[in-house]
């Protein structure tokens, strides 16, 4: 009977238990985790990448190269020497905000999966109040191109938004299908109205005319092509920090994400609150393409996302969709996309293996059930039938 | 200019269009029944496009092909099922990953084993034999639907008789909606739920890789980067419509396609193409906002 106890009391105990084999205190070590949300949420991230890097890794085997070397390639192209971290920087600058842009909508419960349109539509605006407004200083005129971008963004997400709102129109193929007619409004537009009559008629990528330097983000690192919009990415992510931590707002983004029934009961505005939601979403969405148009490019050129905004979803469920999180999701994304283009310059493996990766990180990310698949932990989850 | 729009050749236009879409609607269909949400066909279309083309090259022969590229993406599917079914993964996110991975595997195919990026095309791809049935020849309607298609087209309408007595009229389809409807009632009364969720997950697979057959391989013989363009979230939507109703959704995914063909005729007036080709996706943004669907749980 005491020995019954014993047993009982040595489960109930994981923290003083001996462990009995190196098996045994794996799946305590996981066990313990899963009891801490957080860290619980960051093992199953890690578990994520770790799993998709070995599919990936498998991949490289089939078509017949090394994947340690390759791997290795990479991790030197993203953070091996100071140039090397500076490009990272530079890619993840924009992942930053588009990470923001989606940690924002999702954590409301909005799915906004159109922030690649609006990173389009604000970098293109962005551009024109660059381009086409005149004679005021660098302190008026880079703010107001930045605004000019942001908001585009956000009044291409009201659309979705408001659907969502009022008629209660799914957002998630709404936006996705306001993706694809931004992307061709866009083309229009810049190929019969704002065409570089050089560049436009050389290029296969069509462009405006050049930006002028009183609109331009001002280097960091004019080499690397690093901008203060980074600087800019990482300032609004500890003021949505901050706000989600004390604000009014915040607390009821939360709270509808997490329970829309008890946030209604509350006294929370839901309409209101999707509507602000898929706003403010598409003007960090605006706001990321202005960064990059006004920034590296200098001007408006076409097809010059390679999916940052879809990248943004990977990027902010990194993150565990917390804003400081989200940065560290977007070096990270930044560090497997500079270091996938380096890889393909030094080893004979492409750089599309990035977003194999990225896609198989994200078919796992939110596996909450992985645990229980791998046998770590011996809490059966109450949805499991 | 409305006259020419609704012409015989416009009808042969739509049902070209819309076999890619019915096939790929019905494999949704299937998935939504069982409460999957599965955006993931985008992706299953993008490499069912691929393998196709590809395939047809290597082997030489379109039907094996065709054989091998459906049971690779109903693999996929599986996978997805696995992904979502048995690791919990959000549907959408999950589905968002193999959209993703189909862009990246597609992409980095094509440079690194093929050295074509960008697009495969080989004077050497077999493309599937199209049927002429004489007996139909002299009637107009019939002539123009069922005549000089091929084995894809027709799958299609047969796909969707069997999807529809399989789903609407049989004890398994009744099995299916059971699980979708209310899971936990289900499989207190004994069926086997989660082998119809991967059961639905395998025939979006494979539904939707003959759909991206049918895009590459029937009409144009050549596979280009993301050549599917949103036609597999079409496919979505339409299912989401009808609430994963056979009969509806094949009549959304048609529909869907009528457009499509709207949109070709028009580019002969002079609208600018980038308008003309927005078409399918306004098309898809009005229908979401008359029927009002809900995609999530």
């Amino acid at each position: 009977m005491s020995a019954e106890k014993d047993r009982i009391r040595s489960i109930k105990d994981d923290s003083k238990r001996p462990y009995r084999s190196f098996a045994d205190f794996i799946k305590i070590f996981f066990r313990r985790f899963r009891s801490k949300n957080r860290a619980s949420v960051l093992l199953q991230t890690a578990v994520a990448i770790i799993l998709a890097l070995l599919a990936g890794a498998i991949l490289v085997l089939i078509v017949g190269e090394n994947p340690i070397k390759a791997y290795m390639a990479l991790a030197k192209g993203s953070f091996g020497s100071w140039p090397a971290i500076a490009r990272t920087l530079r890619v993840s600058s924009p992942l930053i905000i588009t990470g923001l842009a989606t940690a924002v909508a999702f954590r409301a419960g909005v799915i906004n999966l159109g922030v690649e349109g609006s990173l389009y539509l604000g970098a293109l605006s962005a551009a024109l109040a660059g381009i086409y407004i005149k004679g005021l200083p660098l302190a008026i005129h880079l703010p107001l191109a930045l605004l000019v971008g942001a908001l585009v963004g956000g009044i291409w997400a009201f659309f979705p938004g408001l659907l969502k709102a009022f008629f209660g129109v799914d957002e998630i193929v709404a936006s996705l299908m306001l993706n694809y007619i931004a992307v061709l409004l866009i083309d229009y537009l810049v190929l019969s109205f704002f065409l570089d009559p050089v560049i436009g008629t050389t290029s296969d990528r069509p462009a405006t005319l050049p930006i002028p330097e009183t609109a331009k983000l001002p280097f960091i690192s004019e080499k690397y092509g690093l901008t203060i919009g980074i600087l800019i990415g990482v300032v609004l992510a500890f003021i949505l920090a901050f706000m989600y931590k004390r604000s009014i707002w915040g607390f009821e983004s939360d709270m509808s994400g997490y329970n829309r029934r008890f946030s209604l009961l509350g006294g929370v505005n839901i309409a209101k609150m999707n509507l602000f939601t898929m706003v403010i979403s598409g003007m960090l969405g605006g706001l990321a393409g202005a960064t990059e148009s006004l920034g590296v490019y200098g001007r408006y050129v076409s097809g010059f996302s390679t999916g940052i905004g879809f990248d943004g979803v990977a990027v902010a469920l990194m993150g565990n969709l917390s804003p400081l999180g989200t940065v560290v999701g977007a070096i990270f994304f930044g560090a497997l996309k500079n270091g996938g283009a380096a890889m393909e310059v030094s080893v004979n493996v492409p750089r599309d293996i990035i977003l194999v990766v990225e896609g198989l990180i994200l078919a796992v990310v939110t596996a909450h059930k992985l645990f229980i698949f791998l046998r770590l932990g011996l809490q059966k989850s109450t949805e499991e039938i | 200019m409305f006259s020419a729009l609704i012409s015989l050749g416009m009808l042969g236009a739509t049902i070209r269009i819309s076999t890619p879409l019915i096939l790929a609607a019905i494999g949704a269909a299937l998935s939504l029944k069982a409460n999957l949400f599965n955006t993931a066909i985008e992706g299953f279309m993008l490499i069912g496009a691929f393998l196709a083309v590809l395939l047809s090259t290597k082997l030489e022969n379109p039907y094996v092909a065709l054989l091998i590229t459906v049971l690779m993406t109903g693999l996929l599917g599986v996978l997805y099922g696995f992904v979502t079914i048995t690791l919990g993964s959000d549907h959408i996110i999950a589905g968002l990953g193999f959209n993703l991975f189909a862009t990246g595997i597609t992409t980095w195919i094509l440079q690194s084993v093929l050295n074509s990026p960008g697009g495969f095309m080989d004077p050497s791809i077999k493309n599937l034999p199209v049927v002429n049935i004489e007996l139909i020849n002299n009637i107009p309607i019939l002539n123009v639907i069922f005549n000089d298609q091929d084995l894809i087209t027709y799958s299609a309408w047969i796909v969707f008789a069997i999807a529809y007595l399989f789903v609407h009229q049989s004890k398994f389809g009744l099995r299916l909606r059971a699980t979708g409807e209310y899971q936990l009632a289900a499989s207190t009364l004994g069926i086997k739920t989660i082998f119809w969720k991967y059961f639905a997950a395998l025939w979006t697979g494979i539904m939707a890789g003959l759909a991206g057959a049918s895009i590459s391989l029937s009409h144009l013989q050549m596979f280009s980067q993301g050549m599917t363009a949103g036609r597999g979230f079409i496919a979505f939507a339409a299912a989401t419509f009808a609430n994963g109703n056979i009969l509806g959704t094949t009549v959304m995914a048609l529909l869907f396609g009528f457009f499509g063909s709207v949109a070709i005729r028009l580019e002969g007036y002079g609208l600018p193409t980038q308008f003309v080709q927005m078409i399918p996706y306004l098309m898809t943004l009005l229908a979401l906002i008359f029927t009002r669907r809900n995609t999530k749980k």
